[in-house]
């Protein structure tokens, strides 16, 4: 649309290379004393620049480990003849008992990442270009629809957005948990079902009997509730939250997000939560991934996200929040809009946006560094720091 | 100093088929010209009524507005139309908030040819111009449609369209609620370099506290209808004195990774303001309630300009 | 302060709003085909007198229920006159009488609909109950009470589809006016001391309006059948007048033996009421600025 920015060739873009790594924190941890020599180790991820030239057992060790593995995942939306670059290769790594926080704002991509993992998004117009998916060792991405099906709802649930509009609006609330709860225990009995629907509801804390009672009888934060219930009801092993509170009012969204971590320690669910509300995220995540035009740009654990932000953008962010205790006049937005996600801006899509920005940034497609044990950071300027302490205020990319 | 704006017992009540709603119940305050009121609640507090009751968007049930020393509540006609003209509101929500047929010029004219202030089709375009300038409008989206544009740039639309006239108070319905967090930023630095250039009073009115404690000079707590709490911001924030207000306060999710919050879980969920029983709405769902607290509250000024309406105060809050 | 981003609006020439309109809808296929047809069906019926030699009513007996030929294209009708040179005439009673029709009843349908829906309350009700009576009663029946007792004949046709086109025009636009209504744009206009009408027309009606327009243009192929319909049981428009529907009615007896005498009023008839679908739902595609080429 705009004739500043150049489309780039496919082959140029950021998005498909091989090249792009993530290892997972635990596989890093062990494999510390290896990264730098590291191809083709089996278990580290981190090749620089080499094709996948694993060997099978390699890709089978691959598989193995952390019990949700994405890998390079791709996904595009096709428009009339226009293409939109929703996800542009993320990975990631995620253990039971775990919360990681995708942490964006509208359109970076973060919920076409949930969705493709539940393969929910609708192909056409989406297409999962590239990526691969394990759940406890499992290929999602290459399972029959039949096995998604007995999965979805059961090894893995969703919470959607709206809680205004996740519930069908002409079923009991009661009866909509049992649903999910019938489809994924074959033989079980309607009593026993419904039972079990009731005992979900006060888990969330609605009384039992409101188990006939339609979604418009109930508050927002109730039907958010009802949601979680439903997505719950089943025993997930994981659990993909999509901004679950942010239609909420504030004291609600307490509680609400008091219950959803209860329910992880009671069943050691493994969680990803997102969201763009950073509060939200230090409050309930374990690590976090900031993404940004469908790329990771900065990931770490949460006292590495907050203490060091590394990312310009992940800086920018936290300069726009207004903060209860800062009496600063001004807040610092990041100037600009984000990017048209038709026409990626080639090397890195926050240069345009970027207080750091330099004739480096630009051209090529930019890697991951990792700034510290188990946080990275996609920025040309992010100088491995040494091991911080956590009263220490430096910023990774203030060093040069 | 004379206050700009004066709210007086203001109330607001909606007559429907399951009873009368008190969606705004005896509200009082005073803001001074060139400051914030920063009106803070949950869903259902009232505070959008408030707004647009203020402005007479939507006639009051009973009390006064008193805008610039005139009765914003009984004016009728002609004077009603130059009132208007002098208090203003920009809307939340960005997608219907403008008229999805109309460019970005044509909104902007629109309050410029209602009010008959200019002579020519080049004065009006110039003053379209001006405005456009003053929001920070590139002069190429003229011609846009609304759906052309992202939140932050409709927004910004809303923006001048409400200072077309130049009034002097404008009334801010949750401006920035549905933006993205980098735009929320930038909007709210242009309402606040604004309200300095052109000595503007606002009444913002938002659920987010950090951004309320932000633009704020003093804060209002509403709950279900009532005033509970209001003092300027920074006191709000350092002594908050009513249980609502703690409890508010407190679910905010801190960005404090090292001290997670010590959250005030209420019981409960907010109920509703059709034929409230009298008295304090929130004792339904307050650890401290009592008896008392079924009488109608008062609203006491407990520590310097800080006001709180509740009986249980001093209790509550040992240091007072 | 002004940002230059990604992803912004192209620079655009001053356009005008009408000169939009006819671009979108030519570049559709349907709706640009469906208005060349349209166009050719009206212009033949404007400047029949020029394309053919023959008068509608000039009658032959040799020629009854003449089979298509050189010199009669389309045939002959029961009284030897030419069908082509009859239906080019007749073009003018129908759609004269499917525009006007549905657009009268639809500027007074969208008018009420637009204040019933705008008001809400009492009056919205009272509007609606009067609609609730007047639209029991089916349309064709309307339609027949007021040619039986206002006589056939043209004008009276007119009104008897108008009355009958009134209520669907209210219902659809109050429909659309109650979801609108709750709009802030209408409130913001309210806030600059905009009038009533002023909200009503300029600002609630081009955004409610879009079905109405489809909904007329498809009242206007119902319309011209009805019509048809009217002059088939020997109301509306009376012989000698070349009339699509008594055309068809004519043909009744010899549809087993001439075929084509029902056969081309018949397809008139449907080609016309198919192009106007299609230029309709072009159009309704072409006045919405939100939607996506």
């Amino acid at each position: 649309m705009d004739s500043e920015e150049k489309p780039m060739e496919s082959e140029e873009k950021n998005i498909i290379t091989e090249d792009d790594e993530f290892p997972s924190d635990l596989e890093s941890k062990n494999d510390h004393h290896h990264h730098h020599h590291g191809e083709g180790h089996h278990g580290g991820f981190f090749h620089h620049g080499h094709r996948d030239e694993r060997t099978e057992n390699e890709k089978e060790e691959a598989r193995k480990g952390s019990f949700l593995k994405v890998r390079h995942l791709v996904v595009e939306y096709t428009s009339d003849e226009e293409v939109i670059h929703a996800v542009n290769g993320v990975s990631f790594e995620l253990n039971k008992g775990e919360t990681l926080g995708l942490v964006g704002e509208t359109g970076a991509g973060k919920t076409t990442i949930a969705k493709a993992i539940m393969r929910i998004l609708p192909q056409p117009p989406a297409r999962v270009r590239k990526g691969e998916v394990y759940l406890d060792g499992e290929d999602l991405m290459n399972a029959e629809e039949k096995r998604m099906l007995e999965i979805r709802g059961n090894k893995i649930a969703m919470i959607f957005q709206d809680p205004m509009t996740a519930l069908n609006p002409v079923m009991t609330v009661g009866s909509q948990i049992a649903e999910a709860v019938h489809l994924h225990n074959a033989g079980i009995s309607k009593a026993d079902a419904d039972k079990k629907a009731v005992e979900m509801l006060e888990m969330v804390g609605i009384p039992g009997e409101r188990y006939v009672e339609y979604p418009h009888q109930f508050s927002g934060g109730m039907k958010q509730r009802v949601v979680i219930a439903m997505a719950l009801a089943c025993n997930p092993e994981l659990l993909l939250a999509d901004e679950p509170t942010t239609a909420l009012d504030v004291t609600i969204q307490a509680q609400v997000l008091e219950m959803i971590n209860d329910m992880k320690h009671k069943y050691n669910t493994a969680m990803v939560l997102i969201t763009h509300d950073l509060g939200v995220v230090a409050q309930t995540c374990d690590r976090v991934a900031v993404i940004y035009a469908g790329q990771i740009v900065e990931y770490g654990t949460k006292f590495d996200i907050f203490d060091h932000p590394s990312h310009p953008y992940t800086n920018g962010l936290f300069g726009s929040l207004p903060k209860l205790d800062d009496d600063s006049d001004r807040l610092s937005p990041i100037k600009g809009l984000p990017p048209d996600p038709r026409q990626l801006p080639r090397g890195c899509s926050f240069c345009p946006r970027c207080p750091l920005a330099g004739p480096e940034c630009d051209q090529h497609h930019i890697h991951m560094v990792e700034i510290s044990d188990g946080h990275f950071c996609r920025c040309v300027k992010a100088v491995p720091m040494k091991k911080a302490e956590p009263q220490q205020e430096e910023k990774g990319h203030q060093e040069v | 100093m004379e206050p700009l704006l004066e709210v007086r017992h203001l109330k607001k009540y909606f007559y429907g088929p399951a009873g009368v709603n008190h969606a705004v119940d005896d509200i009082s305050f005073r803001i001074e010209k060139g400051k914030t009121m920063g009106i803070v609640g949950e869903s259902g507090c009232g505070k959008s009524t408030l707004g647009r009751t203020i402005i007479r968007l939507q006639d009051a049930t009973d009390g006064q507005v008193i805008l610039s020393g005139k009765d914003v509540t009984a004016a009728k006609g002609q004077e009603l139309k130059k009132l208007r003209e002098n208090m203003q509101i920009i809307f939340q929500d960005p997608y219907s908030s403008l008229d999805p047929r109309m460019t970005v010029e044509e909104t902007i004219k629109e309050p410029l040819i209602l009010s008959r202030r200019y002579k020519n089709k080049k004065e009006i375009d110039d003053a379209t111009t001006e405005l456009m300038h003053l929001v920070g409008i590139d002069e190429r989206l003229r011609l846009a449609y609304p759906h052309e544009m992202d939140g932050g740039r409709r927004q910004r639309v809303g923006i001048a369209r409400a200072l077309a006239l130049n009034p002097e108070f404008v009334v801010c319905d949750e401006p920035v609620s549905a933006l993205d967090v980098s735009i929320q930023a930038q909007v709210l630095n242009l309402l606040m370099d604004l309200q300095d250039s052109r000595k503007l009073t606002y009444i913002f009115i938002t659920h987010n506290l950090s951004v309320v404690r932000h633009i704020s000079d003093d804060i209002s707590v509403m709950y279900l209808g009532q005033l509970v709490e209001t003092s300027p911001s920074k006191e709000l924030f350092k002594h908050p004195l009513h249980p609502y207000t703690k409890a508010l306060l407190s679910a905010i999710p801190s960005t404090d990774v090292h001290h997670p919050n010590k959250r005030i879980l209420l019981k409960g969920e907010i109920t509703s303001a059709i034929n409230p029983k009298p008295g304090c709405r929130f004792a339904a769902r307050c650890p401290f309630a009592t008896e008392a607290c079924q009488q109608p509250q008062k609203l006491e000024e407990v520590l310097p300009n800080h006001f709180v309406s509740c009986c249980q105060i001093k209790k509550i809050n040992s240091e007072l | 302060m002004t940002e230059m981003a990604a992803g912004a609006v192209k620079p655009r020439k001053k356009e005008s709003y009408t000169r939009m309109v006819m671009k979108r809808l030519l570049t559709n296929p349907t709706a640009a085909i469906g208005l060349v047809i349209l166009a050719i069906i009206i212009l033949v019926s404007v400047f029949a007198p020029f394309l053919t030699k023959y008068s509608p009513n000039d009658i032959d007996y040799t020629l009854v229920y003449a089979a298509p030929s050189a010199a009669h294209p389309f045939g002959c009708d029961a009284l030897g006159r030419d069908m082509l040179t009859r239906l080019m005439y007749g073009g003018r009673y129908s759609l004269t009488l499917g525009f006007t029709a549905a657009l009268v009843g639809a500027v007074i349908g969208v008018s009420i609909g637009l204040v019933a829906g705008y008001a809400g309350g009492m009056t919205d009700m009272i509007v609606m109950r009067i609609m609730d009576v007047w639209s029991s009663i089916p349309g064709m029946l309307l339609a027949i009470l007021i040619s039986t007792t206002m006589g056939a004949g043209f004008g009276n046709t007119i009104l008897a589809m108008t009355v009958g086109g009134i209520p669907g025009g209210v219902r659809g636009t109050r429909a659309m006016c109650l979801k609108e209504r709750e709009m802030e744009y209408l409130e913001a206009e309210r806030a600059q001391n905009c009038s009533t009408v002023r909200i009503l027309f300029k600002h609630l009606m081009p955004n409610v309006i879009s079905p109405t327009i489809v909904g007329t243009t498809m009242s206007i192929g119902g319309t011209i059948m009805g019509a048809a319909g009217l002059a088939y049981i020997g109301l509306g428009i009376q012989p000698p007048n070349p009339e699509w529907g008594s055309m068809l009615s004519e043909g009744r007896s010899v549809i087993t033996t001439h075929p084509y005498v029902i056969l081309f009023p018949g397809l008139c008839i449907a080609a016309t009421v198919l192009c106007i679908n299609m230029f309709g739902d072009g159009l309704r595609d072409a006045l919405d600025p939100r939607l996506k080429k």
